[in-house]
């Protein structure tokens, strides 16, 4: 590519916009897996909170 | 169709395509860029501003594509019920709206030079525009609605809706233009492509495809995770 | 035949008696036009040459803005969910129902567009064709329109939405209702190209929008 040519300028900045989306959107989805993943797992790592909170209930005194 | 329907099998099947995907993307682009950018001829009359139209035509097909997917999708979901499909119309939305998006501002960046405005109404830009318009109506509609089959089932409308009034707005949209037919128009595709100039917009259009499958796949995984993530925390929920 | 009689009656007198109907979309039609020049300049010969599509795209908005309660107080109340279990089919239901917004609302507007047209130096001999375009292309603004409330009732800040949903599905319509509005250069016969795009559209709309409101109507209900 001729550098010195008119308009380069205009080609950079459209390849260069046209990565920087593509970066944003292809980090955005991996970002988001990620989160679901350590959310899922800490989720299935506590199978004992609805149990916790079952004999919480039948501690409350009866009034 | 349907003994892909379990998400847990789609899980297993598409963990196992992607490492091929993202190889063939990578490699795609690569060979894509360096035949855009290094031994793609210059234009006779644009100079090197015609290397901009191998990230502008590819990002409008994409644009196109990735609707027709949508709108596929949303028949399914609709139809047949498929308990994925609604999930591949949903994912596939904010991806075609950033090709949408990069359509627009290359074509802007291109007709700059070209035409010495930033933006010029001409026939193909105002379609791309109100495609634009109707991929953002069509995620707004996720984010609106609480209920996820209600969602689902008002999306999957407003994707076929809008889908069947592409054609219609692309044929009003060229009527109009001609109508308005400014002095001189420099037509974007010239007579006839050149090899040395379709090789390079071939392999873009095609890196581009790639690079969508691949991202979908991977924004269906992360939306069926987040779809088990609420199960259980509503499960939690209710003790 | 009664039933479908007797539904657009319903919707006619409730739109009398509710107000909001004609009287407040015309006088929405009235602010946009004033706002035109004031942010335009008064100079007439510009606003002569945009007048059409001027008065055209004001016309399609007060008709979206008033298009959202075509569903929205019987959903409140809950009739909308007893006409949707009603051997009546929905569809035809909403064809009465959008028949009747049109004979309020956009029949109304249309009628007015050659008198706001003066306000915008409308040169004369475009007025006659002006109406026509708007009488023939208001039902298909009502129509979709309508799917677009049909999709969003009951939805919070559904307004937006609503807007945001229909106004590409208008552009066809705007395009060839202001083309047959002015592309009266052809001579003397009124029945241009564009008017009979527009009468397609219309027809088109009338046919395939009742199926989309239809099917978002039970969409809510499920």
């Amino acid at each position: 590519m001729d550098f010195s040519a008119p308009h380069v300028g205009f080609v950079l900045v459209a390849y260069g916009i046209s990565f920087a989306v593509l970066a944003v959107l292809i980090l955005a989805t991996v970002a988001k897996v990620k989160s679901q993943r350590t959310q899922l797992a800490r989720l299935e790592d506590e199978p004992d909170a609805p149990r916790r909170r079952k004999a919480a209930d039948q501690e409350v005194p009866s009034s | 169709m349907f003994k892909y329907a379990n998400p847990t099998r789609f899980m297993a099947l598409s963990g196992a395509m992607l490492p091929w995907c993202t190889a063939a993307t990578v490699a795609l682009l690569a060979a894509g860029l360096y035949m855009s950018l290094v031994t793609a001829p210059t234009d006779y009359q644009q100079g090197e501003t015609v290397r901009i139209m191998f990230i502008h035509v590819p990002a409008a097909w994409m644009a196109l594509c990735v609707y027709t997917v949508m709108a596929i999708a949303s028949a399914v979901a609709l139809i047949w019920r498929h308990p994925l499909a609604d999930v591949a119309a949903k994912t596939a939305a904010p991806i075609g709206a950033c090709f949408t998006f990069l359509a627009l501002v290359t074509g802007s960046l291109w007709g700059k030079p070209m035409w010495g405005a930033w933006w010029v109404w001409d026939a193909r830009l105002t379609s791309v525009l109100v495609l634009f318009l109707l991929y953002l109506g069509y995620i707004a509609v996720w984010q609106t609605i609480d209920e996820p089959v209600k969602a689902a089932r008002i999306a999957a409308i407003v994707a076929l809706v809008g889908f069947v009034n592409v054609p219609i707005i692309k044929f009003s949209v060229e009527w109009w233009n001609s109508l308005h037919q400014p002095a001189s128009v420099l037509r974007v595709d010239g007579p006839a492509i050149h090899s040395s100039i379709l090789w390079p917009l071939l392999i873009m259009a095609t890196a581009y495809t790639v690079l969508f499958l691949t991202l979908h796949l991977v924004a269906m995984r992360g939306e069926i995770l987040s779809r088990r993530v609420r199960q259980l925390q509503l499960a939690r929920l209710e003790g | 035949m009664s039933a479908v009689l007797a539904l657009i009656r319903r919707d006619l007198l409730l739109s009398y008696r509710l107000g909001g109907g004609a009287g407040t979309a015309i006088g929405f039609f009235l602010v946009v036009v004033t706002l035109l020049p004031l942010g335009l300049g008064p100079d007439n010969a510009l606003l002569g040459r945009i007048a059409p599509g001027a008065i055209w795209v004001a016309l399609l908005l007060s008709v979206l803005l008033s298009v959202d309660r075509v569903f929205q107080s019987d959903y409140e109340d809950g009739s909308l969910e007893l006409m949707a279990l009603a051997p009546m089919s929905l569809e035809l239901v909403v064809i009465c129902k959008t028949a009747a917004h049109w004979l309020t609302t956009g029949l109304p507007l249309a009628l007015s567009a050659p008198l706001f047209g003066l306000l915008l130096n409308l040169a004369p001999e475009t007025m006659l064709p002006l109406v026509l375009s708007t009488v023939i292309g208001s039902p298909a603004l009502s129509f979709i329109g309508t799917v677009g409330a049909a999709l969003t009732v009951g939805i919070r800040r559904g307004g937006l939405l609503l807007s945001l949903l229909i106004l590409p599905l208008y552009v066809p319509i705007l395009i060839f209702g202001v083309s047959a509005a002015t592309g009266l250069n052809a001579g003397p016969d009124l029945l241009t190209p564009s008017l009979m795009v527009l009468v397609a559209l219309s027809l088109a709309s009338l046919v395939l929008c009742p199926i989309a409101a239809a099917a978002a109507i039970r969409s809510h209900f499920t």
